[in-house]
């Protein structure tokens, strides 16, 4: 069975071999793991793998916690639309204020220019064109208030 | 004079690390907040707490009459600032004292004094202080300015005198690069600071910085409280602090510790305060600035030393002469501090913003989360992203690195991205356990310190944890207050 996951913001396919309440095995990174879960008391799970070995971690919608690393997983269904509204070109990185409107509408860019600058969290972000093209729309103007991945312009 | 009531003109884990000495004291503590901190620990961890309305930060805790009211109404005998916001406000301190209350910090003279970059390095030159080559008059003239850079010696650094955190600052490596450098910077300088006024500097390479925590009462007693290294920024901003110092010779100790005391006494310093020096590879100091408050990374200095700080501003401020000699403060074991932000270091160390689901509780000794958020705070871009310190204490540094790498494992902030992992990352990369500290240790180390790529093996453990477990668990702890903030000063020790 294959699952498609977003592993800290990157689609990932893990081919599952056997899974039920307490074991699991797959194929990852080029070979064969099989885990056991042994122990689980509130966010804390302990899995021992065909080694032997043990490994704690802290399991915590979405985030898992341990041996070292964080991973953010998710079903990759579920978080492809959260990754696009986060990370398209032109939207707000974050909830913040519009600093500076720096074109007009009808006006020509290239890839890398920078279009709005957004204020948020006390720095300045640019906003910067993702590719060649003329402003079709600029969605704010200088002061307005925009949520986390609102789209901010449009290019032609 | 005896405070029995403390109003505390800060939010979040300030605010919260406050309110715990005061509370050990006996003392009453008065919390403010804006409407939308209102859910936070320190609202309701206070014995009082005073709403300032929403609006912006001038509205709110910067709004200078709003506080005195409170405070009057309240009848508090002293405000304690924190660190940021009215800190280092001159007039504030002036206005707190008009209106018969207790400053819990310097007096406005050493505020003012030490808040001119310009200022107060004419003022602590005549103590002997190291100094680093530089022209810090008021001349502003380009072609004056450029000429002294070339007496100095390229590179340069060009400063806004009234600035800090990065704003205002140009490296220049050649007199040719120097105009248009200064043309910017000054522009910089006048837009965040009004004041364009700026002073150059020999660049220092490789550089470290390196603090000192005094502590000063009424009665003429300065003392230190030894050093701290927080060499690990980013954005000119600290993420990792230490105490003691790696690679400092005794001797190099004893000088800058000896130092910092020398110019404590001669601005004649009350409270709590820290002297900022810049050291290059060859173990000289140069005098950097004075901060006149206390400062986000004192619990490492109250972990090797065993001092409570705020509780010896608090003694100082109520007028008590420290019954204490230099000697009796030692340096024990090695204690290490990682800021926990929201924010993305992988993506430019961005801010993040959300709800943090879960925060994880440390689970060793000698431990301290020092933490103003609880499972459900919301955090927003209103503030600061810090969302709090973990510090960890060991008998030697090896043994502090250890701790602090699982401590970043079991404190999780659930539900935004935070820079956990990276911290994990710095504290693991090869130079820093040997030490090799200095203030580009992030840009120069970039390629090192990237994120492991998806597909690694050693997500293997994590895909397992996230296929058996990972779905049922995502409702259950959401939202839910289990952490308690009283036992996170549990690792002070005394």
């Amino acid at each position: 069975m294959k699952r498609n996951l977003l592993l800290n913001q990157t689609a990932v396919t893990v081919n599952v071999s056997a899974i039920d309440s307490e074991k699991v095995s797959f194929e990852w990174a080029g070979s064969t793991h099989s885990f056991e879960l042994i122990q689980r008391s509130g966010d804390t799970v302990v899995l021992r793998d065909a080694h032997g070995v043990q490994h704690r971690l802290q399991v915590t919608s979405g985030l898992i916690s341990g041996c070292g690393l964080d991973a953010e997983i998710t079903d990759a269904t579920a978080g492809a639309k959260k990754k696009a509204a986060v990370l398209g070109g032109l939207n707000a990185p974050m909830p913040g204020k519009v600093f500076k409107v720096l074109v007009k509408t009808g006006e020509a860019v290239t890839k890398g220019q920078t279009l709005l600058v957004l204020e948020a969290m006390k720095m300045e972000h640019a906003i910067k064109a993702d590719k060649d093209g003329k402003v079709r729309k600029i969605l704010f103007k200088e002061g307005d208030l925009v949520q986390g991945g609102m789209a901010l312009a449009e290019l032609e | 004079m005896k405070i029995k009531k403390i109003l505390i003109a800060n939010r979040g884990e300030i605010a919260v690390r406050v309110i715990k000495s005061a509370r050990a004291m006996g003392i009453k503590t008065v919390a403010l907040y804006a409407d939308d901190d209102a859910k936070l620990p320190h609202v309701w961890m206070a014995d009082e707490a005073h709403c300032l309305g929403t609006g912006t930060l001038k509205e709110t805790y910067l709004n200078q009459a709003k506080i005195l009211e409170v405070a009057k109404t309240t009848k508090a005998d002293a405000i304690h600032p924190g660190y940021g916001f009215l800190s280092e406000n001159a007039g504030f301190c002036e206005a707190v004292e008009k209106a018969g209350l207790i400053f819990i910090g310097p007096t406005a003279e050493a505020i003012r004094l030490m808040g001119d970059k310009i200022g107060s390095k004419i003022a602590v030159e005549k103590y002997n202080v190291p100094m680093i080559p530089g022209y810090h008059g008021s001349n502003q003239d380009g072609a004056f300015l450029s000429g002294e850079a070339k007496r100095i010696g390229f590179p340069v650094l060009i400063k806004a005198s009234a600035g800090g955190g990065g704003k205002g600052m140009r490296i220049v490596h050649a007199e040719s690069e120097f105009l248009e450098a200064l043309a910017s910077a000054k522009s910089e300088a006048a837009k965040a600071f009004s004041n364009d006024a700026v002073l150059i500097e020999k660049y220092v390479t490789e550089p470290r910085h390196i603090e000192v925590q005094v502590m000063s009462d009424t009665h003429g007693q300065h003392f230190h409280l030894f050093e701290r290294e927080c060499s690990i920024q980013r954005r000119y901003q600290k993420v990792i602090e230490e105490t003691p110092a790696p690679r400092l010779s005794a001797e190099t100790q004893k000088a800058i510790c000896q130092t910092a005391v020398e110019i404590a006494k001669g601005i004649n310093y009350r409270g709590a305060g820290t002297v900022e020096f810049i050291m290059g590879a060859d173990q000289k100091f140069y005098f950097l600035e004075m901060n006149t408050r206390l400062q986000v990374e004192h619990p490492i200095t109250e972990m090797v030393t065993g001092f409570d700080l705020v509780g010896l501003q608090i003694r100082v401020a109520s007028g008590e002469k420290l019954n204490l000699k230099q000697g009796d403060i030692r340096q024990n074991g090695h204690a290490i501090e990682c800021r926990i932000c929201a924010e993305d270091p992988d993506n430019g160390f961005l801010p993040t913003v959300g709800t943090i689901k879960k925060i994880g509780t440390a689970t060793l000794k000698d431990v301290r989360l020092d933490c103003g958020y609880v499972d459900g705070s919301i955090v927003g871009v209103n503030y600061d992203p810090m969302l709090a310190k973990l510090i960890a204490w060991a008998p030697t540094r090896e043994e502090a690195i250890n701790k602090m790498l699982v401590a970043l494992d079991e404190v999780i902030f659930a539900g935004l991205k935070s820079n956990r992992d990276y911290l994990r990352r710095l504290l693991r990369h090869a130079d820093f356990k040997d030490g090799k500290t200095h203030t580009h240790f992030i840009p120069d180390h970039a390629e090192s310190l990237k994120p492991m790529s998806a597909d690694s093996k050693e997500f293997a453990v994590h895909v397992a944890a996230y296929l058996l477990a990972g779905t049922k668990t995502s409702v259950a702890s959401a939202g839910v207050a289990t952490t308690n903030p009283w036992t996170s000063l549990s690792g002070l020790r005394n």
